[in-house]
């Protein structure tokens, strides 16, 4: 009898674009610039030898930039902590952007880290910091009672969180103060605040507000309290946020003497369409390599970006910094490339049950090899397996579009770690919207200004009026009362002024005003004015905000030429270009949040149209029995063969078990926050899976 | 062959040692280090000069990395050692053919040496517009104009490099919107892609 032949659950070629290295899972062919590798990360060791170094890596499109930085992120030979910074929109703002980003990066988990999953990036920075003054008093006081600890310690700098509540605790950060006092440069104050503040992070209770600190961010007066440190009515200005963001990165850059160190992958560059972004990244690493010590930026762009515009907008020092190291990835040899498939194979039928007549089943060797032949981009040799698999590449451009913006959502939702408030993402994310209305929209944007006081500035002209319309929005993330209150008094002032005939006021639904019961009473109050002159404020909950981010990652991936259709008379393979993503925009994209701010400035009364009141939030409600019932029925479902699903199956066949099964978004986020249950391949559309041993 | 210290090109060294393979190495090709014995000493003298090191200690290394360039492009055809045999054996490709009918094509040596002559042009273009092009991504049309070659032969030994086993350039696409027409018309075509730039791989 024969043995029955495997099913491939899902097509392990249908995407080849790497998505978020944090989250992306696709396999690794070790040998594939293997070369590059291994310079970035003899770079790395020598970072405490050699600080004021950068590096650059040339890639074409495809050719495997963003899966050299899921290597560096994986890579057991060189420990260091890992920072990913998507394409900045912003050029006032980029250093706060990036210490965003880092703030955001140093939550997560450690990359390989095989211990309790709450352990972070900054929890290990911490502690090592921590452990490394505690050795060296012990050094002075060998006859200390602690030092029957020190080999624990020093095994696993974690375990000194054992002494948390003891009575030393305090004694100990102490002489962790004197220590970096005594052995590194921190003399700045805001050095010292960071590092205060930093010690606080191991309070769980304090971590939100170490969060918004490390962000460039000023928290609220009571975090402030909480943490120690006290800000001027000065430090709230763009300017002093983006100095103290450099400040704190610097800082950062000491401390990480006592740990490995990091590196910073500005990927997908070739988004940095305009001179002031170009130029102000150019600052920007230059600052980096010339004031920061062991820190690493890595920039990916592909080579022609670099001859068309960093080359002429770039000033010379900065260009002279950022080609320090020059590094090119170079495409698959063919076994390379055969190797490539297998892996991708391997990782589609692992835990399939059945017998695979051949290693590259259902693919023919033969046939393979010789499709392969010349073909040394591994994007394209994945699209040749992929044709060899019958499917056939979409050649509608809007459909790619709407596939790859609703793959990369999904991500969003289902992520482990949620996506913070972003301004410059939302901003740019309206901006696409606002710039490309359907045709049956009722109004024309004459005029669309980004940055200023507001952070879009919009001329409305109504099809049947004669004037336009100018509309202000503002997104604010600021955490403190007074740039809050700043925003809204800016707002009140346009109406008042009647120099604006729309002002919305934007926020986070997780950062409510106030963020508990009798907090900020002055900013509630700024916050009613701004509603009876007749401004909108509005809440942008998670899904909504993830329309958003998907758009902006998504035309991220089109400017990195990332994604693409087949042209119908040839078959060939063509970009999708920014003008595809504008008709899909029109024609398909859809969120009820863009049309809520649509109707509040449309409508003529002010106040009136979809605005949130400010009430007080209520306390987060316990979790719901239904959603513990949920993640059991998911269970079960992945415990079955194919063992492998879309969020789509997964929905309906919830939707049999359940009278009331969650709707697709809350089903992805279900799927997230059980992260130590449930994995996820990042192919498009996503596939789920239970993991081994649950 | 050269016996002077005057610089001597890399034509004229691996003139010299086809010229000795095909004496010597006909019956049973020959090993690097009995190779170098066969070129003699002013031979290696200028092998010495060429890869920048000193003639004492120009050794079977550079002997085997000369050869195995050679081989890259098809000039020589290595026999992998089995059996007793411990090393490589360097074949010229006239008697490797004979010996070896299955995996050696079926050109004639003099158009071997042609087709070295046109890779080392082809390099001598590429590498006149690699220091404007950082990373090595040189675009195709700047090396097109620079040979002067007719449209067919440059196109069709673009590919022949880039599509060997062991490819000697790598064809890079690109946008288009970065090229006018006739830059995007001096770039190469293939199944329906353009590819615009080229870069030589690195060993």
């Amino acid at each position: 009898m024969t043995k029955a032949k495997p099913q491939l659950p899902f097509n392990p070629f249908a995407d080849s674009v790497v998505g978020d290295p944090w989250t992306s899972n696709e396999p690794d062919v070790a040998g594939i610039n293997a070369e590059v590798f291994q310079s970035l990360l003899s770079l790395t060791r020598s970072l405490p030898k050699t600080p004021n170094v950068a590096a650059l890596v040339f890639g074409s499109a495809g050719s495997g930039k963003t899966h050299l930085i899921k290597r560096l992120m994986n890579n057991k030979d060189v420990e260091l902590v890992f920072v990913y910074v998507h394409p900045m929109k912003d050029h006032r703002r980029m250093f706060t952007r990036l210490m965003e980003t880092v703030a955001t990066n140093l939550e997560s988990p450690m990359p390989g880290y095989e211990g309790p999953e709450h352990v972070t990036q900054l929890d290990v920075i911490v502690t090592n910091v921590i452990s490394a003054a505690f050795e060296q008093y012990l050094e002075r006081n060998p006859d200390d009672p602690g030092k029957t600890f020190l080999k624990t310690i020093k095994k696993n700098p974690l375990s000194i969180l054992s002494f948390i509540k003891s009575k030393k605790w305090g004694e100990l950060l102490d002489r962790t103060r004197e220590f970096l006092r005594k052995s590194s440069t921190l003399v700045s104050p805001m050095a010292k605040e960071t590092v205060k503040a930093l010690f606080h992070y191991l309070d769980a209770e304090k971590r939100e507000a170490v969060r918004t600190l490390l962000s460039g961010h000023i928290p609220d007066d009571e975090e402030c309290k909480a943490l120690g440190i006290r800000f001027n009515e000065g430090d709230l200005s763009v300017e002093s946020q983006e100095e103290r963001s450099r400040e704190i990165l610097v800082t950062m850059g000491k401390l990480l003497k006592f740990y490995h160190p990091m590196i910073i992958c500005f990927d997908q560059l070739e988004n940095l369409n305009e001179p002031k972004l170009l130029r102000g990244f150019g600052t920007l690493v230059q600052d980096i390599v010339n004031r920061t010590e062991n820190i690493l930026p890595i920039s990916f762009v592909r080579p022609e970006r670099w001859d068309e515009d960093f080359k002429k907008h770039l000033d010379v020092a900065a260009r002279a910094r950022i080609e320090g190291n020059v590094y090119s990835l170079q495409g698959c040899s063919p076994d390379q490339a055969l190797e490539l498939v297998k892996a991708r194979l391997d990782w589609a039928f692992d835990g399939v049950t059945g017998h695979r007549p051949s290693e590259y089943y259902p693919l023919d060797l033969a046939t393979l090899s010789e499709n392969l032949l010349g073909v040394s981009n591994p994007r394209e040799v994945l699209s040749v397996a992929n044709r060899m698999l019958g499917s056939v590449p979409p050649d509608d451009p809007i459909d790619v579009v709407f596939t790859a913006y609703e793959a990369e959502r999904e991500m969003i939702l289902s992520a482990q770690t949620k996506q913070p408030p972003r301004r410059e993402t939302v901003v740019e994310g309206l901006r696409l919207c606002f710039s490309n209305r359907g045709d049956s929209c009722t109004y024309e944007v004459n005029q669309m200004e980004v940055g200023g006081n507001s952070d879009l500035r919009m001329d409305i002209k109504l099809r049947n009026e004669e004037d336009p319309k100018p509309v202000e929005l503002l997104f604010e993330t600021a955490a403190h009362w007074k740039p809050l209150q700043k925003s809204l008094d800016y707002l009140s002032q346009r109406i008042r002024a009647r120099e604006v005939g729309s002002a919305i006021f934007i926020r986070d639904a997780r950062h409510k005003i106030p963020p508990k019961k009798g907090r900020m009473p002055q900013t509630v109050k700024r916050l009613e004015k701004f509603r009876e002159l007749g401004g909108y404020a509005h809440y942008i909950d998670y899904p909504h905000l993830a329309d958003l981010y998907a758009l902006v990652y998504t035309a991220d991936k089109i400017g990195s030429k990332d994604l693409s259709y087949a042209t119908s008379h040839t078959g060939a393979l063509k970009s999708v270009e920014l003008a595809h993503l504008q008709q899909f925009i029109r024609e398909r994209f859809q969120s009820d949040f863009v049309n809520d701010l649509e109707r509040a400035f449309l409508s003529k009364e002010p106040g009136k149209a979809g605005g949130t009141k400010t009430e007080i939030p209520p306390e987060p409600p316990p979790p719901e029995p239904d959603d513990l019932k949920v993640v059991d029925n998911i269970s079960t479902i992945l415990g079955k063969p194919p063992f492998k699903f879309t969020l789509e199956h997964v929905h309906s066949r919830l939707e049999k078990k359940m009278k009331k099964a969650p709707d697709k978004d809350r089903l992805a986020e279900l799927i997230g926050e059980h992260s130590a249950l449930f994995g996820c391949l990042t192919v498009t559309p996503p596939i789920y899976f239970l993991k081994k041993g649950k | 062959m050269a016996k002077s210290h005057q610089t001597v090109s890399t034509a004229d060294l691996r003139k010299h040692l086809l010229d000795v393979l095909e004496k010597h190495g006909k019956a049973q090709g020959l090993t690097s280090t009995a190779l170098g014995k066969e070129c003699k000493d002013p031979w290696k003298k200028s092998l010495a000069k060429l890869v920048k090191c000193s003639a004492s200690k120009a050794g079977a290394t550079h002997i085997r990395d000369f050869v195995y360039q050679m081989w890259i492009e098809g000039l020589v055809f290595l026999e992998p050692p089995r059996g007793r045999q411990q090393v490589p054996r360097i074949w010229d490709m006239n008697a490797a053919r004979v010996k070896f009918p299955s995996v050696c094509s079926s050109a004639t040596g003099d158009d071997v040496v042609q087709r070295g002559k046109e890779t080392e042009d082809l390099r001598a273009a590429y590498e006149r517009h690699f220091g404007d092009h950082a990373g090595g991504f040189v675009p195709i049309f700047k090396v097109r104009r620079s040979l002067g070659w007719t449209r067919s032969r440059f196109d069709t030994f673009l590919k022949e490099l880039n599509e060997r086993q062991d490819p000697v350039v790598e064809l890079h696409e690109g946008d288009p919107h970065d090229y006018t027409e006739d830059q995007q018309a001096d770039s190469v075509q293939r199944g329906g892609r353009t590819y615009f730039r080229m870069r030589w791989r690195k060993r």
